[in-house]
């Protein structure tokens, strides 16, 4: 012990405030809104960051081209396909590294899921096939190279969106189960195709589920095999449909030259990345903002601090006086601070756990993967070295303001 | 009493020259601008009139940073080569004081103020019976808030006894005492001092308090 007093008498000599309880809890207050502040702001920065760099890939983007239709279009007065020609020309764009064709269906199919355990869904709807480099997500080579002698199933790749469709939308005006994106997979899509007089059925499985592409992707060499099987002969239809694969940072002028030829593509993209960049921009000025609030919450911390020593000012020249050594009540001041720090750093990481758990489901709720599941080491060393600048600074404040009080 | 309050050291104060700008009239004293040695196995006494530099001198032999010219020394050494540790060393083995405005801890209980820098409260008793010595031991666990001048001037001369010494510098301690209640308490002090085999500098107004002093000064 330091002294031979109470923490209660200790308290009341060298913090010396009326109410020095009020005072503490302030400056515990101070520490735990400063660091569960910075906290916050760092982590969700540090996920948007993340999530910008996924979806900006070695600075590239993807976008689906399709020409305007209009009144001609509506009439069949005019080609909707793109002409190889236009397909060279946009290929030999500066902006663009890979345009590829969607191939699609010169076939009728259907499909049908359900059976002994759920009731039975059909639907007629058509597939498109595309060089697999511009898929978004991992698939099995195996099953991705449909053959008809050896496959067991013909792999369909859907859009992302069209799963959670089903989940918010389609299933609970039906009353139908929910699926995970797991148990979907394992279910069988009972596929019919026909043309020409005949037709065959086939068992088709979810390989997976892309945000990039918003139609039912299925293997080239299906889509060459049933075209050729079930397709209308002589039919030689250009590709209506484009995808290409642009260098992000020139992507206005392959805007600009969609404009000028009257094509579309889906720019919601484009504009996501746009609303992206300001929200980054806006989390980052939230970010530097708690930064500022951090800092400010622990400038009213030295304040605190300050107003103790100097409250008890008289209090440490008598203990001088009598001979107290001076590093045994700054160490006292030091224990008291980093106690507080120490409870506000616990309570910190509780709130962070508690509200993080929250987040991530908020995440996901809007389709988006978590890149950390609880904490980024980026965040983890920020909070350290912020703790580290703070406890620091405080060392020295207490000891000088200590030093000055001691006669 | 505890092992360490009754280790035997000698100490020498030695003052040489001695002035500071707060003190007009020195021509007459025997201790302004003179040089003379205090050795902590001896008695003195220092009287002066209110206003000649009790305090001034006090506080400059307690090593409290006034200014001052000439030299003052503690067992050989000017103080100015001290550091603040050294000084402090001084301050908790080797002297003892009784400051004029008494320097105690108002929020804290008798007790406390008396026993502030034990490492144990073994000695409890042996305050207390110090403190129903000299009329105090009624408010043993009363804060020192709540006491009158003369009840606090009792608990600063306790607190200064209980503390290991061997020089005890008191500045007008029984101010505010009258004539009973002095007698228990000089009988105090010169009981621990004996003890302790340690010396006393007192600073009075025009008092001796009948104390058999070695030496006495007028400032």
């Amino acid at each position: 012990m330091m002294l031979n007093l109470s923490f209660r008498s200790t308290v009341r000599l060298l913090l010396a405030e009326k109410k020095p309880l009020f005072f503490l809890c302030f400056a515990f207050l101070g520490f735990y809104f400063s660091l569960f502040i910075l906290l916050i702001s760092m982590q969700i920065y540090v996920d948007l960051s993340t999530w910008n760099r996924q979806d900006d890939l070695d600075g590239e983007s993807h976008y689906i081209v399709n020409k305007t239709i209009d009144w001609l279009d509506t009439f069949k007065l005019r080609e909707q396909g793109f002409q190889p020609e236009e397909i060279d020309e946009i290929s030999a764009l500066d902006v663009v590294k890979k345009a590829v064709p969607f191939v699609s269906n010169d076939f009728n199919a259907s499909l049908s899921i359900g059976g002994a355990r759920f009731a039975r869904y059909s639907v007629d709807l058509f597939f498109e096939s595309i060089d697999p480099l511009m898929i978004d997500i991992p698939i099995d080579s195996k099953d991705w190279n449909w053959k008809e002698e050896t496959s067991s199933f013909v792999p369909v790749l859907i859009p992302y969106t069209f799963f959670s469709l089903y989940n918010f939308g389609f299933a609970p005006s039906r009353s139908l189960p929910n699926l995970s994106e797991n148990m979907a997979k394992k279910l069988d899509l009972h596929i019919r195709i026909g043309g020409r007089g005949s037709s065959e059925n086939k068992v088709g499985r979810i390989v997976g589920f892309s945000k990039r592409i918003n139609s039912l992707i299925v293997p080239v060499t299906f889509m060459e095999w049933a075209n050729q099987k079930y397709g209308e002969v002589g039919s030689d239809k250009n590709p209506t449909r484009l995808m290409v694969r642009l260098d992000r940072s020139k992507e206005d002028s392959f805007f600009e030259f969609l404009k000028n030829n009257s094509w579309q593509s889906n720019h919601e993209g484009a504009t996501r990345g746009r609303v992206y960049s300001f929200v980054l921009l806006a989390i980052f000025g939230a970010f530097v903002l708690g930064v500022l609030v951090a800092f400010l919450s622990s400038l009213v911390c030295l304040l605190t601090i300050r107003s103790f020593i100097s409250s008890a000012g008289s209090n440490l020249r008598k203990l001088s006086l009598l001979g107290v050594p001076r590093a045994r009540l700054t160490l006292w001041y030091f224990q008291l601070c980093f106690g507080c720090y120490g409870l506000a750093c616990v309570l910190t990481g509780i709130s962070f756990f508690v509200f993080r758990g929250r987040w991530i489901q908020f995440y996901k709720n809007f389709g988006l993967e978590v890149p950390f599941s609880w904490i980024s080491p980026e965040s983890t060393w920020g909070f350290f070295l912020f703790s580290l600048i703070n406890l620091c600074i405080y060392i020295y404040y207490v000891n000088s303001q200590v030093k000055k009080a001691y006669v | 009493m505890s092992e360490r309050s009754l280790v035997f050291t000698v100490m020498q104060i030695h003052i040489k020259q001695l002035n500071s700008p707060f003190i007009w009239e020195t021509d007459r004293s025997d201790i302004w601008g003179k040089e003379l040695s205090f050795r902590s196995e001896k008695s003195y006494l220092i009287t002066a009139p209110s206003g000649a530099g009790k305090s001034t001198l006090f506080n400059l032999l307690c090593g409290l940073k006034i200014s001052y010219t000439g030299v003052i020394s503690w067992d050989g050494r000017p103080i100015e080569s001290f550091s603040q540790r050294e000084v402090l060393e001084y301050r908790t083995n080797r002297m003892s004081f009784v400051f004029q405005e008494l320097e105690l801890f108002e929020n804290l209980t008798v007790q406390e103020n008396v026993q502030i820098l034990e490492n144990s409260s073994k000695n409890e008793e042996i305050y207390q019976d110090w403190a129903d010595r000299v009329g105090i031991g009624f408010h043993w666990s009363t804060t020192c808030s709540s006491l009158s001048k003369g009840q606090k001037q009792r608990v600063a001369i306790l607190r200064a006894l209980a503390k290991p010494y061997s020089f005890l510098l008191m500045d007008e301690p029984f101010s505010h005492l009258d004539y009973e209640t002095i007698e228990p308490v000089k009988s105090l002090i010169l009981e621990v001092n004996h003890q302790k085999n340690a010396g006393m500098m007192l600073f009075s107004l025009e008092e001796d308090y009948g104390m058999n002093y070695d030496a006495k000064f007028k400032l």
